[in-house]
């Protein structure tokens, strides 16, 4: 029965992280006044990468690099509870609190790191030098504000967090809210803190030395990475969800301020972006830190 | 290259400049500490190909296509130097359209290096905004001439289309609609903090390199060095229209965008002046004869001083064809600004530039 789920979380994240990229990809092309492409394009863009023949040759830790990003993005996803009060789609979760959770957030660059090093291209290699150059930065005000909710929770299981929120944490502790949510437009890749995959300066980054079924599988794990961290936002600031319908009008309010943001502002660069997260978004977070202790 | 750093090349096909140059950037960590330059990889032979497959009196259409953004400074640059060999004079009002033309050129021209820049600079938003009202522009040029790029507008002799009062109205409408998004575009890349980050203090040439490297053009403005051909020439009425010499001080990113900025509202206002005060007469004058002996025509392309050297003698074919174009005349500054910077905001600088390799790989 836990396989069935297991499985289901998995599809339902596939579906909804392309979905949501198709959606992404519509939505920014109408703020830059043009119409996108059709809303599956990049499903069916994956679906035939995963049909290409492989032509590179780096070596086997070239390729188990986007093997261990999808695995990190699998298991963060199966230890992230979908909704609250149920143990209906909660996968793993019961098995790992928060603190597993965001131990496997930092698979994905890791996975990235081994695979793009050994590729031997400059952008690549480029493109992780400054994610991992920003990836500290990026951690700190987004820990400070999971160590105080969990701290108001009493607890740090993702489901417990979600169910204790009378008022999301995002309207009860907004500066929280806020130091977090910078942190999470990162996370997500997108601007003004996406100078990791820069298609003009570093053509796209990592992802640039991948090809066919590699840069398929980087796709897919972007998809069901982008959806598991949406669920995540969702249970430990908006109170999480009781239903599918809940859950995706929250994931998507929450995915269309990222985008809409990201929209507003252009590139920092990675010097700029590290002075700029441990500035501001880590002030605010301790700010609420103290607020929250305080209350 | 040291073992501690690392060769990286922007070119020459890259994302950032889609054209044929490269700049082999030697980089440690991502601070430029080397930079080669290349532009030899596409020869088209039109010099060759206009003393030896055209005459001289279809030139102009050959030397159009050099450049889809500066065709009109090409083609008008050709047939001034015809016409300063055949020793004919055209109508004032003929003059009058040629500056319409070439100043809306301009503004087309500047609008894209904008854009790009900020494209380049990663506010993609801003990029697509500015592209868009770029399309009034096409549409004016499209209004005046028929088509939208490579408008074989100018002729020996004037130009191949006059303007009707009705057009008259469509143009000042649309320019002052322009006028209005310009000066949107202004307070923004004067006020707004995120472009401020990566445009201000960004790529500067100094005014003491630009004299040492020979910079033209906007380039040299934003420098403090102030050299426009416009303000030089007399084949031209500049005076009479309200041309002013534009030059900011700063030499960064944001000097040469503000400058471009302040070019364009300098053009539209010239725009203005002619479509007001535009004189009656004959848009075409007919002359007569074969081109005989040199001349030299230096017009004010939307990137810098372009020149044409023509030689003639005295038939259909002519004996040489020299053009010298803005961005070939910049390279050495080019490859000085990018020392010293980060390669992060290589793409961005080049794109301030504002190259035009089609123009130099002809």
């Amino acid at each position: 029965m836990i396989l069935l789920e297991l499985l289901l979380m998995l599809l339902v994240a596939y579906g909804v992280g392309f979905l949501y990229y198709g959606l992404y990809r519509n939505i920014t092309a109408r703020f830059q006044r043009r119409f996108g492409p059709p809303l599956w394009q990049s499903f069916f863009d994956s679906i035939k990468f995963f049909l290409k023949e492989e032509s590179t040759s780096h070596g086997w830790m070239f390729y188990l690099g986007p093997i261990i990003m999808m695995s990190g993005a699998i298991t963060t996803l199966f230890f992230i509870p979908f909704f609250k009060e149920t143990t209906n789609f909660s996968g793993l979760s019961s098995y790992g609190n928060l603190f597993v959770v965001l131990y496997l957030l930092v698979l994905g660059p890791l996975g990235n790191a081994l695979g793009v090093g050994t590729g031997g291209n400059p952008f690549g290699a480029m493109g992780v030098t400054r994610g991992l150059s920003r990836l500290f930065a990026l951690e700190l005000p987004f820990y400070i504000a999971v160590i105080a909710i969990m701290s108001l929770s009493g607890s740090a299981d993702i489901s417990e967090i979600a169910a204790h929120q009378s008022t999301m944490y995002a309207l009860a502790y907004p500066l929280l809210f806020i130091g977090a949510l910078f942190s999470f437009i990162g996370m997500m890749g997108q601007s003004p803190f996406d100078v990791v995959g820069a298609p003009v300066e570093v053509y796209s980054g990592p992802a640039s030395e991948f090809s066919g079924k590699f840069l398929a599988l980087l796709m897919s794990q972007s998809a069901i990475y982008t959806f598991a961290k949406l669920v995540l936002m969702v249970n430990l600031f908006l109170g999480g969800a009781q239903g599918f319908l809940e859950l995706l009008l929250k994931t998507f309010v929450l995915f269309l301020f990222v985008i809409s943001f990201g929209s507003l502002y252009g590139r920092f660069k990675t010097p700029q972006s590290i002075d700029f997260l441990l500035k501001v978004p880590t002030t605010i977070a301790v700010i609420g830190l103290i607020l929250a202790t305080w209350s | 290259m040291s073992k501690k750093t690392v060769e990286i090349p922007l070119g020459s096909q890259h994302i950032s400049l889609l054209e044929p140059v490269r700049f082999k950037f030697e980089c440690e960590n991502e601070k430029i500490i080397r930079v080669d330059s290349d532009v030899g990889f596409v020869h088209r032979g039109i010099e060759r190909a206009c003393t030896t497959k055209f005459k001289f009196d279809t030139i102009s259409t050959v030397v159009a296509r050099i450049c889809g953004l500066c065709a009109i400074t090409h083609s008008l640059s050709y047939t001034v130097a015809i016409e300063k060999l055949l020793e004919g004079e055209i109508s004032m009002k003929a003059k009058y359209l040629r500056i319409l033309l070439l100043e809306l050129d301009r503004i087309h021209s500047h609008m894209l290096c904008l854009s790009h820049t900020c494209e380049n600079a990663g506010f993609e938003a801003m990029f697509m905004r500015i592209m868009g009202d770029r399309e009034l522009i096409m549409e004016m040029q499209e209004l005046v001439t028929g088509n939208r790029v490579q408008f074989d507008f100018i002729t020996i002799g004037g130009v191949n289309r006059d303007i009707s009062s009705v057009k008259v109205q469509e143009l000042r409408k649309t320019l002052t609609v322009l006028t209005q998004k310009i000066e949107g575009y202004i307070e923004e890349f004067e006020n707004n903090w995120s472009l401020s980050l990566k445009f201000k203090g960004i790529g500067a040439l100094s005014l003491e390199n630009a004299y040492k490297f020979n910079a033209i053009g906007p380039l040299a403005r934003a420098s403090g060095l102030k050299i426009d051909v416009r303000n030089e020439i007399d084949y031209l009425p500049y005076d009479k229209v309200g041309f002013k010499m534009q030059s900011r001080s700063g030499g960064d990113i944001h000097a040469r965008n503000t400058l471009r900025l302040d070019e364009i509202r300098n053009s539209i206002e010239i725009c203005n002046n002619i479509l007001d005060g535009l004189p009656e007469g004959e848009i075409i004058t007919k002359i007569k004869g074969k081109p005989l002996g040199e001349t030299i025509v230096r017009f004010e392309a939307p990137r810098g001083e372009l020149m044409y050297y023509v030689k003639g003698n005295g038939s259909a074919m002519l004996d040489r064809v020299r053009i010298k174009t803005p961005t070939f005349a910049c390279i050495p500054a080019f490859s000085d600004i990018f020392v010293g910077q980060d390669y992060a905001d290589a793409p961005a600088i080049l794109a301030s530039f504002d190259p035009c390799l089609s123009c130099t790989a002809k």
